[in-house]
């Protein structure tokens, strides 16, 4: 337990202060610039949190470089801007019908009859509390599942138990990602064998890379990101407004606010968060399965349980609980596979552990939460666990920005009506504009350019074909990975040709990645 | 999403299909990467022996397997599309019509023309500013890390870009438009060249 705490006060002071000692106080201001971004892009109707991060993360990387003394400040921003528009997304959805961001889309069903009642400041104040205290009931189980899960992880799987969790993680993202769980599968595995091109793992010069030496360093890794899915998707929705018959609708006028919530109707709000914040964490934990999915079953849950199912639909706050708790509970859940096992299962998460591989030497996975004993040498240096202490650093960022979230976003959310008059058809191209950019800057000219458009071509065709993009983002990402396990599971069984299946728990594993497959085929198949 | 003015069911081939495709695309990629890419593009085979005399895996070990269980999706793919039930739920199907790769093509049009612009605003205006005296430049590289010539290509070029996808949008172009595109970029100019170091916006990179 002592170790335990050690590891928590040095995770804390390291984002307070600098690797010399002194304080910095860059890490918490860089926390809040990304609350407050979140917020604002939350509310901003066709942006998301992620699409956000999405585009900060290189223009981050170019203002703090690379290193460690960088991943703080850049971490802290993006957790910010995760968590930020979380709160953001629900003002336009009760004002006026106009979810912020996707999440926010079931909102509208009980927020906005609120708002027409003339209960929309109730209605906004319900979605904050709400939200904030379900980010805040997932973050408290991130802190204690994702150490437990990679303490028992690193102590339970080997080599090829660890290569049939990854197998059966995309097997089950594919399944329950989209409507085409077959080609998802596809589209996960081709997303690994690209991110193949110019890596090589046996000293025999770089792979795939068509004689090209630009390649030979690899694909890099935030163009390509960046154009499979911020660039495809920001030209799938140009191309539709392109095609679509311009209607000059009227703007939005904003309601009557009403009275404030009372801390009584707070009180009497706490079970059903507690409910709600509970569904939206399950759901969270598990790779692939997003926010609007526990959105819909915590409200269908709330509406089954409540002893007036009729009034939702009909403007209760207790819809409004239900889908604003679960949907913000999910962002903090879905760090739990990313920190406990390096499998990011969202796509908010693929940008955290981006930002991770591009900058420091801080890696994802159950190695992180080994509690290797501090021991200071004399006139040496002090032997720790220094992933260890940057996660307890990146838990720290979180709770701060669970504060900026309950003072400042209480305080914005009443201000952010105004975002849903900024026009779609005037913000995507700017955004295309500043997406190819900071891939240019980021990625040393042409090469990220070219990258970014060559994996938006990718990203548009597999949008279009009905192809889940999670998937094959999550391969990309994961192959490296994949690949040093299967090749060491298989060096350590003599080259054996049946390697993955020694283990009783890889079998096991591999065995559920048969039963979803076999699910798919059935699926695919209408039965 | 994908459906375009004007076009019926009845015209619309059957949607079924484009599962077939990428099917028997997929397995045409992988004979592709068996016999043609992998052998020309990977310097070790599927498996290698190494200096201590144990066998060990290549180059080629990962690609194989990923190209390989990609065989078995694809089959399935294809033998599911092949024997689904009419009218059933069944895998999803999209398609890429004409107008899309229509829509793509104009897209990757207006983006080359604007890298292009890019890449000539600058040497015009050092070409022009040396013509009437103004400066002494031996070209553009010895200009490019001098304000404004270093930041002309990409506030030019950036504009139309935005100017140009702004058109699509809201199907036409207003004075008001092209404001806030040269404001966007304007403000990615502050940001990346004003406010950063060690940043070069394009085409300095490239030079």
């Amino acid at each position: 337990m002592d170790l335990f705490l050690q590891y928590v006060g040095l995770g804390v002071t390291s984002v307070f202060m600098g690797a010399d000692g002194a304080l910095q106080s860059l890490p918490a201001l860089m926390v809040l610039v990304g609350v407050l971004v979140g917020i604002l892009i939350g509310a901003v109707p066709g942006m998301s949190g992620p699409f956000a991060m999405a585009i900060a993360l290189p223009i981050l990387v170019s203002i703090f470089g690379y290193g460690n003394d960088a991943l703080y400040p850049v971490l802290g921003c993006l957790l910010g801007i995760m968590k930020g528009a979380t709160v953001g997304g629900a003002v336009p959805a009760i004002l006026f019908k106009t979810p912020g961001t996707p999440d926010a889309f079931l909102t509208t069903l009980d927020g906005y009859p609120m708002a027409r009642k003339g209960q929309g400041r109730k209605a906004i104040q319900t979605a904050h509390f709400a939200s904030v205290m379900g980010d805040n009931f997932s973050d408290i189980v991130l802190f204690i599942a994702a150490p437990a899960i990679a303490v028992a992880v690193e102590r339970i799987l080997g080599l090829p138990e660890k290569s049939a969790l990854i197998i059966l993680s995309l097997c089950f993202m594919a399944a329950v990602v989209g409507r085409a769980p077959l080609k998802g599968l596809i589209g996960g595995l081709l997303g690994m064998f690209v991110s193949l091109v110019g890596s090589t793992m046996s000293g025999n010069g770089p792979r795939l890379t068509f004689g090209i030496p630009e390649l030979g360093n690899g694909l890099p890794l935030t163009s390509a990101v960046l154009g499979v899915l911020v660039i495809s998707e920001v030209l799938i929705s140009i191309e539709e407004m392109h095609d679509a018959r311009k209607v000059d609708a009227p703007p939005p006028t904003r309601p009557e606010m009403g009275p404030r919530l009372t801390w009584a109707e707070r009180a009497r709000m706490l079970p059903g968060i507690l409910r709600s914040a509970t569904i939206g964490t399950v759901i969270g934990a598990l790779p692939g399965i997003g926010t609007t999915t526990a959105a819909t079953l915590s409200y269908d849950t709330a509406k089954r349980r409540s002893k007036t199912p009729e009034a939702f639909g009909q403007g209760t706050p207790d819809g409004v609980v239900a889908t604003e708790a679960a949907n913000s509970a999910v962002s903090g859940a879905n760090l739990i596979p990313v920190m406990s096992l390096g499998i990011p299962g969202n796509f908010a998460a693929v940008f955290i552990i981006l930002a991770v591989e591009t900058i420091g030497d801080f890696s994802f996975g159950p190695q992180v939460f080994q509690f290797t004993p501090i021991q200071e040498i004399e006139g040496f240096d002090t032997i720790l666990n220094t992933n260890l202490v940057m996660a307890f650093g990146m838990f720290t960022m979180m709770v701060m920005a669970n504060l900026f979230n309950w003072t400042l976003g209480g305080v914005l959310m009443g201000f952010l009506g105004h975002l849903v008059r900024i026009p779609k058809e005037l913000m995507l191209p700017v955004i295309l504009s500043v997406s190819l950019t900071a891939a240019y800057v980021q990625d040393g000219g042409y090469l990220g350019l070219l990258t970014a458009g060559a994996f938006a071509l990718i990203g548009y065709a597999l949008r279009r074909l009905r192809i889940s993009i999670l998937p094959f983002v999550i391969g990309f990402l994961l192959a490296p990975t994949l690949e040093g396990l299967v090749r060491g599971a298989f060096t350590a069984s003599g080259g054996d040709a049946l390697f993955l299946f020694k283990s009783p728990i890889a079998v096991g594993m591999l065995a559920c990645s048969a039963f979803l497959l076999v699910r798919m085929v059935r699926q695919a198949r209408g039965a | 999403m994908t459906g375009r003015p004007g076009e019926t069911a009845e015209c619309r081939p059957p949607v079924g299909r484009w599962n077939l495709w990428i099917g028997l695309g997929t397995l045409a990629f992988v004979a592709l990467c068996l016999l043609v890419w992998f052998p020309r593009d990977i310097g070790s085979g599927f498996l290698q022996t190494n200096l201590t005399g144990r066998t060990v895996p290549g180059d080629s070990f990962f690609p194989i397997l990923l190209v390989g269980l990609m065989v078995p999706l694809a089959a399935l793919l294809i033998l599911s599309q092949l024997g689904a039930k009419r009218g059933s739920g069944g895998e999803e199907v999209g398609r890429v019509t004409l107008g899309n790769l229509g829509f793509l093509g104009r897209a990757l049009l207006l983006t080359a023309a604007s890298l292009l612009v890019m890449n000539w605003t600058g040497p015009a205006l050092v070409g022009l500013t040396n013509a009437l005296g103004l400066t002494d430049f031996s070209g553009y590289r010895a200009a490019s890390a001098s304000f404004p010539f270093d930041v002309s290509g990409f506030f030019v070029g950036g504009t139309l870009m935005t100017c140009g996808f702004i058109r699509t949008t809201c199907h036409r172009l207003r004075k008001r438009h092209v404001l806030i595109a040269a404001a966007a970029v304007a403000v990615m100019i502050l940001i990346f060249d004003g406010l950063l170091d060690n940043i070069q916006l394009p085409p300095n990179a490239d030079l």
